[in-house]
């Protein structure tokens, strides 16, 4: 078999430095398309080894890296790793198609957006928590640049915000995996190897390290109260940038954290917390979304709604939430990249973004509005799409795990569900004077939207091709 | 044949002395460069030969080749040979400095290679003060940093002889070796000279309180000879730390510990936060090879083999990427570049340049890939190793208040603006690119350094 | 025969309908041959599949299979026959009432798509399959209601529906989690079959909950009226065989469990309440679409009723003969609109007697909801009444209603066949012949109704409770008494006293009390926003609390800057506290 990862990896590597190479903006966009598309077709291949040939899933890539210290990289075929793998090529693609506003349309999107891919993809095939920090590092500066770079001004300050937070999750990520590698009896960084012998870590320094991992990845989900970086990255990036921020950067956070509950024994005692955490986080951002006006907010924390979800699932420690957290991740992803392309084409016609102002979109922008639907029914969990499948088995697992109480966080999409429906309510069905002129939607954008909404209900329509490789 | 081979050393040092002295009367700019160019290549060559063959000898009993020294044999010349190639575009009058840097090249190399602590005294006064004569001829306007540096190397030396002094009164050779034999045990006038001898290297070293001139002389010296402040000078010190500390010392650990501890917290944070609300670049650079110096004492604090590996391997990477950055910097303040804010829209000035300063930003912030995260990760690993859990913790924390404000630099850079493109000489293309490739290559690949840095600090451990 | 195929033909024209853009003409004909081929597959599928239950794979976990699961048992047999005679018909209506508009293709694809929904329901034999169906009936229903988004108020109306309906989805949706964890299952079979629990109590109470607002049961009823901004097709088929049928329908399939889980009480009283609600603001309306809305509501609050007295055929009886004369009086309002340019108050509607075909079939739908014998609606509020006749209670509450039923419908039906002023500009010639027929086919089949009550045998056979149904002699006595009361009373009121519309009294007030259910809406919405306006304060304290450490450390390294001036004797005091503080730290 070959190196599926390294090649793919390596073409990453090549498109990022080809489009930085390349003399303009087409060049480079040409360049992240086909070479992303390949990636996608790559990731969709290891998806056909993982489902058809017997021992694909834990088969590993390694080459030494810091041989004296036992660090290798190396990538394994884990059955979540495939399934994000593959999130983070089809979202990376949809970002090299889709176009911003024109003041963001620069050449040097493209090198980002493969560098974004490129750390995306090798974290979530890494095989040991060494890897995972170098490529979580790498994503959290190509997402820093993707924001800081393309922008008017109050980018800056997003950016500032959103980096300040990150390096807080790098530094106690870093420590973590640190006090893991010299607590563990061989010292290793290896993740199976940890997850099977964390048990001998001593309790109260397992705790050490569970609370300090926890932090890390509950600022990139985000989780409340460590969320205060998101609303502002995600609604100051360029289109393409909130796409893979919210698509697929904050996935770092949900794998690692669902890497961190299955590799420590400490999870057992602490997983009701996470629970009560990730309810809390749901709904408050279900309330903090109805004081919002700019469409970017509101899917911003609609997207902290699901992050809070998919502790969740999570937390239940059972097959049916951890599949469901997975199966949310995946959904959550292309939902994302849907919702942000659909309002950078939404920016593009009108030039605005502030529901008090836009008003009539269904009628001049027939693709962006039922597309935006779309969206929202997929985000509401609304069946054949792929939200409909994660919510069933993440609740399935919390009312296993939890009694009523996992019941309970359900009732947080329903709020979401009302304002989402104001918002369409008050800017897309309403009418609007019809001499204001709008730009013409690119044919790109439309591309994008229907390449993302192909996706979310293929995903929902067939739900048993991901679900069967879990292997649950 | 092997007998001369060993004096290869002395040999080219004495040559680099004659090729300072004959450009006095030549006068001959490239010649002069030439040369020191030749001989540093020279040094270099011998250096790798000695470290790949664990060579271990005494040399005139004046110096001691063993895998530590040939360790400081291989950065040393190459750190030289850049800031050579730099000060050649970006001097003026290239003679004064092709005069002068043979003299501090032959202090900088003979604290790596003493053996006694009398070579490391004089080797670092000859060093300092052609060091501080360079800085002056630049002229007017140099005279107060040539004077605060002046002062400053001037007490380091008087507290630096107190202290062997202090320690040493009974071996008249004064040897480090033997010197190690007799520090044992609690006793205080061996404590005092052990303060006084970090304070005094300290203050070279960049170690906080006794750094607080460095923003203000790295600033304002000329660019050529920043890049060697914050890239040589500071490492001899560093080295010459190490040698005494972990020779001497080291049945002191216990107080070591303590001692680089505490110095490490003091001085990773006044860098890092120093540097936070600096507009001016060379100076904000100056904050950060602090910051920088108290990582490295994060990995002098473990006092076993890992945390000096560590060490090593972070004084060899910041060496490199801090060359590297106060070359770009001079580079752009002779083109009238100074702050944060000139900054903007280089992208569109030299591509070359912005890429360059990126990586060495990233690395210098510790992004994976890049030799500065290695250094990082082996410095905060031997901490934990060492039970310094708290140490590590604050390391890393500083570690990541750094990357503010390379990332807010680097985001400068990359800000569209519409330029004219600037043309990059090409002595400063090579040394660019150079800092650069060896910041990818050992990122990507450390394992060769690892264990040039590995046999250095084991030797050092196994001398006694 | 797979029972789930029959959705195909339908679903299929449905997509078809979207390639016409350009080529409007065809969009009708097309959906209606899908409808028709899928009425014929309904028919030949509840023969040939009657009573069997077929499960799909749709995907497996952790040892557990999810299936679609569709059964014909005859509750779904009656609820897919319904739908495939009224589905055809409203199609046939809507292809008049759409002539000549550009937005056919997507009326056609959402309303194609609306009818293949709830036939999916109509068979849906687990929990899983449902709830698909009842989604997919709750956002096409979002989506028609909003058909004419440009007008003023069908956004809002959109938004009330689905903001309404989203409670029970999420209600609907936690319950068959909550079931599914307690029985690992999603059959109905397998779980009528469970033993009762107390999670089962609690899930069936959310359902109970879902089932209301689908089917617009107090307090969750005030989207039903606000949905008639939708086209009228969409109302007459809402209204009639889809949609707010579905609780209702839920309810039936389910009955032995909300016995088990206690709720019939609630039934019983939610539906009486809903039912007057209905019957009061029915009678105080001006809006001739909405008098029929708020009837609508009262014919479901009577069928809860009805499952509250344990009288689950009456209430099948009633289910059956209501979408008949409902379908067919909505699409005698939209004739009558379309005769009077689209006015919708009731007051400024004139002249429907004049056009024979389109005024006979509305008398008989009149007729029919009012409860005069021998047609359909008498055997269904006789048997209700019947059946109520062990609870004093429910049985007077009834008979007014009776009462109030006809006085609002001969209201409605007298006021807009006044003879028209002069002034008014009415031509009910403009009226597209297919809404005429399509009338005309439904009052047949409104008479036709009457013969369910004779065949409810067949559903007998096959529930475990209150196997009989019958009407009372004394019972029709005091229902058409009531009738005629009602009747006479409207006459005096509204046929006589040739009535303006303008008179406001107290009693207005109270019977059109929609206005303070809405206002409570209000406050219930202000108050979340309220809520949500102090956690949006607290999110802001806690981005400040962040800023302000970021902040601080800014302001630490300006101090520093400050500190390091360049003056040389800092150097050397710095130099010496700090070999000073270095000694002081050994010594400690």
């Amino acid at each position: 078999m070959f190196p599926v990862f390294f090649i793919m990896l390596a073409i990453l590597g090549i498109a990022g430095i080809a489009s930085a190479l390349s003399n303009s903006y087409k060049q480079a966009k040409d360049i992240a398309i086909v070479l992303s598309g390949i990636v996608l077709l790559l990731a969709l291949y290891s998806v056909f080894l993982a489902l058809s040939v017997k021992g694909f899933i834990g088969s590993t890539e390694s080459m030494a890296y810091i041989s004296q210290f036992g660090i290798y990289l190396s990538f394994s075929a884990t059955q979540f790793g495939i399934i994000l793998a593959l999130l983070a090529s089809i979202v990376s693609f949809l970002a090299s198609i889709a176009v911003s506003s024109k003041f963001e349309n620069s050449k040097n999107l493209y090198p980002l957006i493969m560098l974004f891919e490129f750390s995306a993809i090798g974290l979530f095939v890494s095989a040991n928590l060494f890897i995972f920090y170098v490529f979580w590092d790498i994503g959290v500066a190509a997402s820093y640049f993707l924001i800081s770079s393309f922008g008017k001004g109050e980018n800056k300050h997003a950016a500032n915000t959103f980096l300040i937070y990150s390096i807080f999750a790098s530094a106690v990520l870093l420590f973590g995996i640190m006090l893991i590698y010299f607590y563990t009896p061989v010292h290793s960084f290896d993740i199976s190897y940890i997850t099977s012998h964390s048990y001998l870590i001593p309790t109260a320094l397992q705790g050490t390290i569970f609370i300090l991992l926890f932090i890390a990845f509950m600022v990139k989900m985000p989780i409340f109260p460590f969320h205060s970086w998101m609303a502002n990255a995600y609604s100051e990036a360029p289109t393409q940038g909130s796409m893979l921020i919210s698509g697929v950067l904050s996935k770092f956070g949900a794998y690692g954290m669902l890497l961190l509950f299955s590799m420590l024994t400490f999870s057992y005692g602490f997983a009701k917390y996470a629970f009560v955490l990730g309810s809390v986080s749901a709904f408050y951002a279900a309330f903090v979304v109805m004081r919002h006006k700019d469409l970017k907010r509101i899917i911003a924390y609609s997207s902290m709604l699901e992050s809070g979800i998919i502790l969740v699932g999570i937390s239940s420690l059972n097959a049916f939430g951890t599949a469901g957290a997975v199966y949310l991740m995946l959904a959550h992803g292309l939902v994302m990249a849907l919702m942000f392309a659909v309002i950078g084409g939404i920016e593009i016609s009108y030039g605005n973004r502030n529901i008090t102002v836009l008003k009539g979109i269904v009628k001049d922008s027939v693709g962006s509005a039922y597309s935006f639907l779309i969206g929202t029914f997929a985000s509401t969990g609304i069946p054949l799409t792929a939200g409909f499948i994660a919510d069933v088995l993440v609740f399935i697992g919390a009312i296993n795990a939890y009694g009523l109480y996992g019941a309970i966080p359900i009732f947080s999409i329903m709020l979401l569900g009302f304002y989402l429906y104001y918002a369409i309510n008050k800017s897309f069905l309403s009418t609007r004077e019809s001499s204001e002129s709008i730009a013409r939607l690119p044919r790109q954008m439309a591309v994008t939207y229907a390449l993302a909404i192909l996706a979310i209900f293929a995903f929902g329509i067939f739900p048993y091709v991901i679900i069967s490789l879990f292997g649950l | 044949m092997l007998a001369i081979f060993n004096l290869a050393v002395p040999v080219l040092l004495v040559a680099l002395i004659v090729s300072g002295l004959a450009a006095t009367m030549h006068k001959s700019k490239k010649l002069s460069f030439a040369t020191n160019n030749a001989i540093f290549l020279l040094l270099l060559a011998l250096g790798i030969y000695y470290s790949v063959y664990g060579s271990s000898f005494n040399v005139l009993s004046l110096y001691h080749i063993y895998p530590f020294s040939s360790f400081t044999l291989v950065l040393f010349p190459l750190a030289l040979l850049l800031v050579n190639i730099a000060a050649y575009y970006v001097e003026d009058s290239y003679i004064k400095f092709g005069i002068m840097l043979p003299i501090i090249s032959v202090g900088v190399l003979s604290v790596g290679l003493a053996s006694s602590l009398l070579t490391i005294l004089v080797a670092i006064e000859l060093m300092t003060i052609p060091t501080i004569i360079l800085i002056a001829l630049n002229g007017k306007q140099y005279a107060e940093p040539a004077a605060k540096l002046f002062l400053m190397a001037a007490i380091s030396v008087a507290v630096f002889a107190f202290s062997i002094a202090l320690a040493f009164p009974y071996d008249s050779s004064l040897s480090l070796v033997r010197a190690a034999s007799g520090s044992t045990g609690t006793l205080y006038f061996l404590i005092l000279s052990m303060v006084l001898l970090v304070a005094s290297l300290g203050t070279e070293a960049a170690l906080f309180p006794f750094d607080l001139w460095i923003p203000d002389v790295y600033q304002g010296s000329p660019n050529s000879i920043s890049p060697m402040l914050a890239g040589i000078n500071k490492k001899v010190a560093f080295i010459a730390i190490i040698e005494i500390t972990f020779i001497v010392f080291i049945g002191q650990k216990a107080s070591l510990t303590l001692i680089f501890g505490a110095l490490a917290i003091l001085t990773m944070f006044f860098g890092n936060l120093g540097a936070m609300v600096q507009t001016n670049v060379k100076r904000m650079l100056a904050y950060s090879s602090i910051s920088q110096a108290g990582y490295i004492m994060v990995g002098l604090a473990a006092v076993s083999a890992f945390g000096l590996q560590a060490a090593l391997f972070q004084i060899f990477a910041h060496s490199f990427m801090i060359i590297g950055a106060f070359i770009i910097a001079g580079f752009l303040a002779m083109e009238g570049f100074m702050s944060i804010s000139d900054y903007s829209g280089l992208y569109k000035r030299s591509r070359f340049l912005a890429f360059s300063l990126t990586v060495i930003m990233l690395s210098m912030a510790g992004i994976p890939g890049l030799i500065g995260f290695v250094g990082k990760f082996l410095l905060f690993s031997s901490a934990i190793s060492s039970g310094l859990i708290a140490l590590a913790f604050i390391g890393i924390i500083n570690s990541f208040i750094s990357i503010y404000y390379y990332a807010r630099l680097i985001s400068n850079i990359y800000s569209s603006r519409d330029h004219k493109s600037m043309h990059v000489p090409r002595e400063i293309y090579f040394t660019v690119l150079l800092v650069v490739a060896i910041v990818v290559f050992f990122g990507l690949y450390p394992a060769p350094l690892m264990a040039l840095a590995s046999a250095a600090s084991s030797s050092i451990f196994s001398i006694i | 025969m797979l029972t789930l195929l029959i959705i195909l033909p339908l679903l299929a024209a449905s997509f078809l309908v979207l390639l016409t853009y350009g080529r409007e003409k065809y969009t009708g004909p097309l959906v209606l041959a899908g409808s028709l081929i899928t009425s014929l597959m309904i028919l030949y599928a509840s023969m040939s599949s009657f009573g069997k239950i077929q499960e799909l794979n749709w995907f497996g976990i952790s040892g557990y299979t999810i299936h679609i699961t569709t059964q014909l048992l005859p509750l779904n047999v009656i609820l897919s026959l319904l739908i495939g005679l009224i589905t055809p018909l409203i199609m046939f209506y809507s292809m008049g009432y759409m002539e000549y508009k550009t937005e056919r293709p997507r009326f056609f694809f959402e309303m194609g798509i609306f009818a293949s929904s709830m036939l999916l329901f109509a068979i849906a034999g687990n929990f899983i399959t449902m709830f698909i169906a009842w989604e997919m009936l709750g956002i096409t229903s979002y989506l028609l209601i909003g058909f004419w988004y440009k007008r003023e108020n069908a956004p809002y109306a959109a938004r009330k529906s689905i903001s309404t309906i989203i409670i029970g989805d999420f209600a609907m949706l936690a319950a068959m989690l909550i079931i599914w964890s307690s029985y690992h299952t999603f059959s109905f079979a397998s779980i009528l079959a469970s033993p009762s629990s107390l999670y089962l109590s609690i899930a069936m109470f959310m359902v109970l909950i879902a089932c209301f607002t689908k089917s617009a049961q107090f307090p969750f009823h005030e989207w039903l009226s606000d949905a008639m901004e939708g086209p009228t097709p969409v109302s007459a088929f809402l209204h009639s065989s889809t949609m707010v049928k579905a609780g209702v329908f839920l309810v039936l399939v389910l009955f032995p469990l909300f016995m088990k889980a206690g709720l019939s009480e609630l039934i019983l009283a939610i539906g009486i309440i809903s039912a007057v609600l209905g019957a009061s603001n029915a009678i105080s309306s001006h809006h001739v679409k909405k008098i029929l809305a708020y009837s609508t509501i009262e014919d479901l609050g009577l069928m809860f009723v009805a499952i509250g007295l344990h009288a689950i055929v009456a209430a099948v009886l009633f289910f059956i003969v209501q979408a008949f004369y409902k379908a067919l009086l909505f699409m005698s309002a939209g004739s009558i609109m379309r005769a009077n340019n689209e006015e919708e108050d009731i007051y400024k509607l004139y002249g429907s007697a004049k056009r024979k075909l389109l005024y006979i079939p509305t008398v008989i739908g009149v007729l029919s909801i009012a409860g005069i014998f021998p047609l359909s609606g008498f055997f269904g509020k006789a048997a209700i009444d019947t059946a109520a006749a062990s609870n004093a209670y429910a049985y007077i509450i009834l008979v007014i209603i009776d009462f109030a039923t006809s006085a609002y419908i001969f209201r409605w039906l007298f006021i807009h066949s006044r003879k028209p002023s002069k002034s008014a500009a009415v031509d009910y010639s403009k009226i597209p012949k297919s809404m005429v027929y399509a009338g005309v086919i439904a009052s047949i089949l409104v008479v036709l109704a009457a013969f369910a009550f004779f065949d409810m045998g067949s559903v007998q056979s096959y529930s475990d409770y209150s196997l009989s149904i019958s009407i009372s002699v004394i019972d029709s006595i005091i229902e058409t008494a009531a009738v005629a009361f009602g009747l006479v009373v409207s006459y005096l009121l509204f046929m006589k006293a040739k009535p303006t519309g303008e008179i406001r009294t107290k009693a207005y007030y109270i019977l059109f009390n929609s206005v303070a259910i809405n206002a409570a809406y209000l406050y219930i919405s202000k108050a979340v926003m309220y809520f949500a306006e102090g956690i949006s304060v607290i999110d802001e304290l806690i981005y400040g609390f962040f800023a302000s450490g970021g902040e601080g450390l800014l302001a630490i390294s300006d101090k520093l800057r400050k500190i390091v001036t360049g003056d040389s004797n800092n150097y050397l005091i710095a130099f010496v506290a700090g070999i000073i503080l270095i000694i002081l730290l050994l010594l400690v």
